[in-house]
């Protein structure tokens, strides 16, 4: 940069926070008024963050795009248990080019379990096929099982971080052995501790091979050897849903022998519903509070548009006299644009700072849950700037243009 | 810089000057038909009536106007500006675009006006800083320099208070200060007695031939009858409805001007 293009800037740059001091109420008031807007307009955001990082946290991956097979017992004597066949038939009915993977699952609750005397009651997960698109957390301890391992009978299982805290109280459980229902299983990884919806539901869980699961079930939790509480069959697309049920039903039906005319044996779950019922109840909030947000911005920005004309208006004799000695256009605009500049980032780190102590006192009273991330931070200072610049331009065009002889010869 | 400057030369050339206003330009609001030169070291006081063109001439010779036609020549090899320095530099006619008269007032010229022409909001450091910022004066001179200023007019004491603690006479002294401070080739004053007391008025009048001695050549508009002196002033020019005219100097005994 050219020295006396660096010199006037510096000059006008050091001008602009001494005009700002000159009137502190002034500019005290011009940046609440900013402030308003960039607060509405962060809290907005926070608020809808916080609500998508809520649909995050209840979103299951790629469970979401599983239809999920579960024994219709709405149906009464019309309702079967599936069966580990029936999977098999069901994937090559769909097709490769439909179907990611597939699991079984058979399921017992409140299965004691025990280690040196200390005692916790599970949930028992027998798994057979592609369990980890369900149970997708990162293993703390030990390792997760291999195809080889859910297909065998080994009496091996994997601890969710709740069941192993209970039985090991922090100390390492990978490699012990536990008796489960009386049956001993030798434990060969601990999942990690997560914040989804899914993760939750192996919190408390042994999960085992299929055909070993049976060992540990309580005899009220009986089923065939070949039974699955659960069928999962995880699509590539979630648009191939309803064909996949449809599909599905048709062949399910043929296998247990139910004709259409009867209730479906099965339920045909779809996880995905509501986290997309979620996400449109999100987008339609969004709309609003953007909407809301806009107009409170809008009126910031005229609000400190007009009171930057005024106080230019006020200041048009001290302008003058800037430019009787010897200040010029390009002074006088970078000197009340460096002053927009300021109050807008003043009204930006304002905004910012009562959006989050808003966010504070009222998240615990309205239910809502808000979330600033530093790119939010960093672009409500930005918003306050830009706008700050965009509303003081038209004031700052106007003292340029004042002339010298303002000052004294009116 | 035009405080080291001893050797008598011209300042501003005045040829067939005339200047207008508005876009119209049937009579001229101002004249100036003679070829005059006013010197360095020189004081010139302009006098007529209200609304004879008094200040409109001294706008013009300030930059803060343009003349409408005829010649106005200023030496410019005697300003602090580094990047003038060839012969071409020398004289220039006063420009007429904004910028220019900017680049010329900045430069060139130092104001004192009746009512001080002071920015309420700053302090007095401030305002005695004001024209050094823009006259691109070094940094670590500038304070010295406004330090000077105001103890030569007695407010030294006064250099962090805001113009509303200050007395009126106090607010045209400090006017002063950023007079003396900027230490520029021209100065400028119109009406600077008026409405002063005379203790102000003897100080504005010592000043301004302090300012003279330093070099500057110096325009005062004025009604006062103890600057209307040939004792005093080097040139007088009298202005009667816009037709300005230098008043004949009387024999050189009667012109020497006291110490």
């Amino acid at each position: 940069m050219p020295h006396k293009l660096r010199h006037r800037l510096g000059e006008n740059l050091e001008l602009a926070p001494v005009a700002i001091l000159a009137r502190p109420v002034r500019a005290a008031l011009m940046i609440v008024s900013l402030g308003a807007g960039v607060c509405v307009v962060a809290l907005s955001s926070a608020i809808i963050s916080g609500f998508s990082a809520e649909i995050e946290r209840l979103s299951f991956g790629a469970y979401a795009r599983a239809l999920v097979i579960t024994p219709n017992y709405l149906a009464a004597d019309q309702a079967r248990v599936s069966r580990l066949a029936d999977i098999d038939q069901l994937v090559e009915a769909l097709g490769p080019d439909r179907v990611e993977g597939a699991a079984s699952w058979r399921i017992a609750r409140q299965v004691p379990a025990s280690y040196q005397g200390r005692r916790a009651d599970s949930f028992v997960f027998g798994v057979q096929g592609d369990y980890q698109f369900e149970a997708d957390m990162p293993m703390a301890q030990g390792r997760a099982f291999e195809p080889s391992d859910v297909d065998s009978s080994r009496r091996i299982c994997l601890l969710g971080a709740q069941a192993a805290e209970r039985l090991f109280e922090g100390r390492p459980a990978s490699g012990r052995t536990i008796r489960v229902n009386g049956a001993s299983c030798y434990v060969q990884g601990v999942f990690a501790e997560g914040d989804t919806v899914l993760s939750s539901r192996f919190s408390n869980a042994i999960i085992a091979p299929f055909h070993a699961a049976a060992r540990y079930f309580m005899p009220t939790d009986f089923l065939a050897p070949n039974e699955a509480s659960r069928q999962t069959i995880i699509l590539k697309n979630p648009e191939l849903l309803y064909e996949a049920r449809l599909i599905a039903d048709r062949t399910l039906r043929r296998r247990h022998g139910v004709p259409q005319s009867q209730p479906s044996p099965f339920l045909f779950a779809d996880p995905g519903a509501p986290t997309n019922a979620m996400e449109q109840q999100r987008d339609l909030i969004s709309r609003l509070l953007y909407s809301i947000a806009g107009v409170s911005m809008l009126a910031a920005i005229l609000a400190f548009a007009g009171a930057s004309w005024t106080l230019t208006e006020l200041r048009r004799r001290s302008i003058a006299v800037q430019a009787i000695h010897g200040a010029s256009y390009m002074d006088i605009l970078i000197q009340f644009t460096s002053e927009s500049l300021i109050l807008g980032t003043l009204g930006g780190i304002f905004g910012i700072g009562s959006a989050l102590l808003l966010a504070e006192f009222t998240s615990p009273l309205l239910g809502w849950n808000a979330e600033f991330d530093p790119v939010l931070l960093i672009g409500s200072v930005l918003l306050g700037i830009l706008s700050g610049a965009l509303a003081g331009s038209a004031s700052a065009q106007r003292a340029a243009k004042t002339l010298p002889g303002y000052a004294v010869y009116g | 810089m035009a405080g080291a400057i001893t050797v008598s030369h011209w300042v501003i050339q005045l040829e067939n000057l005339l200047h207008y206003y508005g876009k119209q330009r049937t009579s001229p609001s101002v004249q100036f038909r003679a070829r005059q030169e006013f010197r360095n070291s020189e004081i010139t006081v302009l006098v007529g009536e209200s609304g004879s063109g008094k200040s409109t001439l001294l706008k013009v010779l300030g930059g803060l106007d343009c003349a409408g036609s005829g010649t106005l020549k200023v030496r410019w090899d005697i300003c602090n500006d580094p990047g003038k320095t060839s012969r071409d530099a020398i004289e220039r006619s006063l420009p007429h675009t904004h910028h220019d008269l900017a680049h010329y007032r900045r430069h060139r010229v130092a104001f004192l006006f009746q009512d001080g022409g002071l920015i309420e909001e700053f302090s007095v450091l401030q305002n005695v800083l004001l024209p050094l910022r823009y006259a691109e004066i070094p940094r670590h001179l500038r304070r010295a320099r406004c330090e000077q200023a105001l103890e030569r007019v007695g407010l030294k004491d006064k250099i962090g208070k805001r113009l509303n603690q200050l007395s009126g006479g106090e607010r045209h002294r400090v006017a002063m200060a950023r007079t003396i401070a900027r230490k520029a080739a021209i100065v400028i004053c119109d009406e600077p007695t008026a409405a002063l007391d005379r203790d102000n008025a003897i100080l504005v009048r010592d000043i301004l031939r302090d300012e003279a001695k330093r070099g500057a050549c110096v325009f005062i508009a004025t009604h006062d009858d103890r600057l209307i002196d040939h004792q005093f002033a080097d040139n007088i020019i009298d202005i009667d409805q816009g037709v300005a005219s230098l008043r004949a100097h009387p024999p050189p005994s009667e012109t020497a001007r006291p110490n």
